[in-house]
């Protein structure tokens, strides 16, 4: 009887050391991925880590169910989004004092002036855009994702994919003429 | 004029510029925040489910061991036997079939029965004195050493009806019941 018990709690422990080890891979090759989807809604580093491990801490009590790698990376990316796009609407107004923190222009030098006002421009126009455009140009431009890879993160067609990121870079461009002159001049 | 100018911004100058804003990297102590958040963390539900599912598994082996163990009591070869009732079950064992000598001072060893449908009988439990007096007793008139017939003869038979004489019961006097005043079938 106890033998069994034994062997049972061996087996039981062994299935949950493996579930931390997969975890942790995970983590590793994703944390990258979560933080800057956080950051490209958030615009904050502190903030953006706090939405990214939140996230990772919901993915974390749901692992068993999330084991197969597309789903996990997928799941994150979603859970990710909403939990950032909740924390921009949420506190709006901080938010805002921590972006304008951040990118309050130095009066130092020309370049890091003219730099900061272009990264503030481009924030802009990419804030501008519906969810549905912003989340999939900003997942194209994280880890170089193609169309399919993007589709698969979001649960998607990849037609629908293609004309969403159409679309979004369309606006983008309308949004952000002047920067682009400059940078295709 | 724009449109020209419009159509020169080509789409991997939008994604540069984006590529260029979103290239940050966590600090170096989130993975390691991460890994403590996750540590302070319970056991997911999920993953003590082989937990619930196991829980029940041991109690079931539990519950089959007792009973195994109640059904299957283990043979003792050498403790007593106080009650040694196993072969004289019932009041007929003493009586019927007939026992020899041997059979009836033959030990009994207390254990295990021999089939299942034995133990289920409801047992006279007897003293081992009391057997071996009731033994030696019933060899004895066998043998023609004891003749009981003079006691059976002193017992004073019970078995006898008890006769009743004259039984006498009082005779019942039922009094008729007084009519109704007024005229029979006019509303009152």
């Amino acid at each position: 009887m106890h033998e069994y018990t034994d062997r049972l709690a061996g087996s039981v422990a062994a299935v949950n050391a493996e579930l931390e080890r997969e975890f942790e891979a995970r983590l590793v090759e994703s944390s990258t991925l979560a933080f800057r989807i956080a950051f490209s809604v958030l615009r904050h580093r502190q903030d953006a880590e706090e939405i990214a491990q939140e996230a990772f801490v919901k993915a974390y009590r749901r692992f068993a169910q999330l084991r197969d790698r597309d789903r996990f990376r997928a799941w994150l990316v979603r859970m990710t989004w909403r939990l950032a796009i909740d924390r921009q609407r949420n506190d709006r107004r901080r938010a805002a004092r921590e972006r304008h923190h951040e990118i309050a222009p130095v009066p130092t030098a020309s370049d890091e002036v003219l730099a900061r006002e272009r990264a503030d421009r481009l924030w802009r126009a990419i804030d501008a855009l519906p969810d549905k455009l912003r989340v999939v140009i900003v997942l194209a431009n994280i880890e170089e994702h193609d169309i399919a890879a993007v589709a698969r993160l979001l649960g998607l067609p990849p037609g629908t994919i293609k004309s969403r990121l159409f679309l979004a870079r369309q606006r983008l461009k309308e949004q952000l003429q002047w920067i682009l002159d400059d940078t295709t001049r | 004029m724009d449109s020209r100018r419009h159509d020169a911004v080509t789409d991997a100058a939008v994604d540069r510029e984006i590529c260029r804003a979103l290239a940050v990297d966590p600090s170096p102590e989130f993975l390691a925040r991460v890994r403590t958040r996750i540590a302070s963390e319970p056991e997911p539900a999920a993953w003590r489910l082989s937990w619930v599912l196991a829980a029940p598994a041991v109690v079931a082996v539990t519950v089959v061991a007792i009973v195994a163990v109640s059904r299957w009591p283990p043979a003792s070869t050498h403790a007593p036997a106080p009650l040694t009732a196993r072969t004289f079950v019932g009041a007929t064992a003493l009586v019927s079939p007939p026992l020899t000598s041997a059979q009836a001072v033959r030990p009994v060893v207390a254990g295990r029965p021999r089939t299942a449908h034995v133990t289920r009988e409801s047992e006279v439990l007897i003293a081992a004195d009391e057997a071996r007096a009731l033994r030696a007793l019933i060899a004895g008139v066998r043998e023609g050493r004891i003749v009981l017939t003079p006691e059976l003869n002193a017992v004073p038979a019970t078995s006898e009806p008890l006769s009743v004489d004259g039984i006498a019961i009082d005779p019942i006097t039922i009094t008729p019941i007084a009519p109704v005043t007024g005229e029979t079938g006019v509303r009152q």
